[in-house]
């Protein structure tokens, strides 16, 4: 079954409510083919599709009005009762009310109409007071109340447009058959009485014009599917705008999860770090320590038949073990942070790109200099990324640009290699995710099998 | 057997440098590694196999690298109660020595793989180990002192007791702590007879059983 147009345009909005989120291989999603006009006629007669749809409007109107004719009366009640200790606790049980519909009409959407929208908030505060700031200020209760308002009309509006499209879609086709039970009240030369619509002494029951008001109800009946599809088009608007939640609670949202995605990155790496030095540096150095423990050993006058020459032996090992460990060390230290950032970011770029073993088209191009915490993440993804480029590409040329671009700062990372990198399966792409993410920035990946690899990391710059 | 030269050691540890440089060093002092594994699973089987006198068990190793020998010890204890078993790690954790006493302070000891630098006092530690007694590493004692909720009591002791109580603690006798502080027997008889007065510890003669009742005094 191919993707009807609804359901790019649900995905279009699902992007744009989730500004923050990792989009690999975005670019070609967006590529995919739309399917032409007729293959998305024929879905909409698909049972799965047909049923639902037409359940909706018929189910939305009851609900709209039992909605409002509940909700405003009471609600106009709580206000009244505002200036009494109760009011606001009348407001927010109000208000929960309205909340309630808000969900029957999310539900409704979702499951007929295929309506993308993200649940409210769920309350965080505890206790009593913590539910009635929830209902008054935290869950959507204002914009749920827009809705149900609107919604009246709309679901009005697409139940009368559902209904004449099908009943007289129907009526007019089976016209041929059905028009003996329509009384004319005129009659013809014999006296018989003519049967069909009728306009002032005009009877519709010609053989031609009875032919064409079939014709009229058959292309009333094809166009039935489209008609109710469009009636809902404004209920489907207002459930994506008003009962999702706001763009603010989406950002806090947002915001919440990349703080958690930074903390947790803290600790993973300060976790990285501990482990590399324990199972690094202080395992070379208690080895050491044995080494040095051993030349004692051998220097002990009652130590049994041992050559100068072996000592000598012991002694070179274990300076080579103080220089293992000295390396390491320095390793470590630059994984921590590169001391070549110090000079600025196009410097440590470079010193990277020299050492890199595929050739590499260095250009950077900023008119500030990001936060340094931008800086160490783009260092680091441009390492892991050309690291990857090297290990699995088979590239024979490399670039990498750094732009800005709406005050964003862009990392490109291009290769002509064979393509087909993925996140996950230790590409190193999700640590990288992790890391763009914990700032609020993105990584976009597209890699189509044969090359090109593009990886775009995408972070917030200056102010 | 009591300790002494000859011992079968079993040794469990995952880095490879220090596995083969511990391995020579116990070499050199006449004990044989029978048997060196990298994980606590293969311990236990080689354990079974070699029936060594000794296992030497690292308390990081895979697959979690967090606690992975003190398990393994805790089950080796239940199944060889005769088998001496020291755990050696890079740190020190008053939690892993409060679980590994509370099985038994009988050979039974605990040490930063720091001490491997002074060789005599490693091995010497080992065989206390094997001939039934305890070792415990300085840095365990004082930080068990230092948490220890009878600090009042403590507070008592003159710093020549206290340096005998730790002393105690690390499993030594009265010989081994005459001969680290300098001073005579008898005056280590009589610093041990303050100690156990202050501090209301049944006096008692033998060495690991006076490393239990420094401890149970301690965690207490």
């Amino acid at each position: 079954v191919r993707p009807g147009p609804e359901q790019q345009v649900t995905a279009a909005d699902t992007r744009e409510n989730e500004p923050v989120t990792v989009t690999p291989g975005a670019g070609r999603a967006g590529a995919r083919p739309r399917p032409g006009a007729w293959e998305w006629y024929v879905s909409l007669w698909q049972p799965a599709r047909f049923w639902p749809r037409l359940l909706y409007p018929v189910l939305a109107a009851p609900v709209a009005v039992l909605a409002v004719v509940l909700i405003f009366p009471l609600l106009l009640v709580s206000l009244v009762l505002i200036i009494s200790p109760l009011g606001l606790w009348a407001l927010a049980g109000v208000l929960r009310i309205a909340l309630a519909f808000g969900s029957l009409n999310r539900t409704l959407g979702r499951s007929l109409l295929q309506v993308q929208v993200e649940n409210p908030p769920k309350r965080t505060e505890p206790g009593p007071f913590g539910w009635r700031r929830h209902q008054l200020r935290g869950a959507g209760a204002w914009r749920t109340l827009g809705f149900l308002v609107l919604q009246l009309p709309a679901a009005y509006l697409s139940l009368i447009v559902t209904v004449l499209a099908w009943v007289y879609g129907l009526e007019l086709t089976s016209y041929p058959f059905t028009r003996r039970w329509l009384s004319s009240g005129s009659r013809d030369s014999s006296g018989q009485i003519r049967h069909g619509f009728s306009f002032g002494s005009y009877v519709l029951d010609g053989p031609w014009t009875i032919a064409l008001v079939a014709l009229v109800g058959i292309v009333l009946l094809v166009l039935a599917p489209v008609l109710t599809w469009l009636a809902t088009g404004l209920q489907r608007k207002l459930i994506t705008g008003l009962l999702s939640p706001s763009r603010q609670t989406r950002r806090i949202r947002d915001l919440e999860a990349s703080r958690a995605m930074a903390l947790e990155d803290a600790a993973a790496s300060l976790r990285q770090i501990e482990r590399d030095l324990h199972d690094g540096v202080q395992a070379r150095l208690v080895a050491l320590t044995m080494q040095l423990a051993m030349i004692k050993e051998s220097l002990r006058p009652a130590a049994p038949d041992v050559q100068p020459a072996d000592t000598a032996e012991l002694v070179d090992v274990a300076r080579n073990q103080a220089k293992d460990t000295l390396a390491e060390l320095r390793s470590l230290a630059r994984g921590i942070h590169p001391p070549s950032l110090d000079l600025g970011l196009e410097a440590a770029l470079s010193t990277l790109t020299a050492t890199c073993s595929v050739p590499v088209r260095l250009s950077v191009q900023l008119s500030s200099t990001p936060s340094a915490a931008v800086e160490t993440i783009l260092y680091f993804s441009a390492a892991e990324l050309l690291t990857n480029v090297v290990r699995h590409s088979g590239a024979r040329l490399a670039s990498i640009d750094v732009t800005e671009r709406d005050r964003r700062i862009v990392l490109r990372v291009v290769d002509d290699g064979r393509g087909g990198a993925q996140v996950g399966g230790g590409s190193g792409l999700t640590g990288l995710i992790g890391r763009a993410q914990a700032v609020d920035g993105e990584l976009d990946v597209d890699s189509p099998s044969g090359g090109p690899t593009v990886v775009t990391v995408t972070l917030p710059g200056q102010g | 057997m009591m300790g002494g030269l000859g011992m079968r050691i079993v040794m469990a540890e995952d880095s490879s440098i220090l596995r083969d440089g511990m391995v020579q060093l116990l070499r050199l002092r006449g004990h044989e590694v029978v048997a060196a594994v990298a994980d606590g699973e293969a311990l236990i089987t080689a354990i079974a196999e070699h029936r060594p006198d000794l296992a030497v068990v690292d308390i990081r190793m895979p697959p979690t690298f967090t606690n992975e020998g003190v398990l393994a010890a805790t089950t080796l204890r239940r199944t060889y109660p005769r088998l001496g078993i020291l755990l050696f790690s890079q740190y020190v954790e008053t939690t892993f020595a409060r679980q590994l006493l509370a099985m038994s302070s009988a050979r039974m000891g605990y040490l930063l793989k720091d001490r491997v630098a002074d060789l005599d006092e490693f091995v010497d530690a080992l065989e206390r180990i094997a001939a039934g007694g305890t070792a415990l590493d300085p840095e365990v004692v004082s930080q068990l002192l230092r948490v220890s909720r009878h600090s009042d009591s403590l507070a008592t002791l003159t710093p020549r007791e206290r340096q005998v109580l730790e002393q105690m603690a690390e499993g030594h006798s009265n010989a081994g702590i005459s001969a680290s502080l300098r001073i005579s027997s008898r005056a280590v008889e009589k610093h041990v007879a303050g100690i156990f007065t202050k501090l209301d510890l049944p006096p008692s003669d033998s060495t690991h059983r006076r490393v239990l009742a420094v401890l149970k005094y301690l965690q207490a």
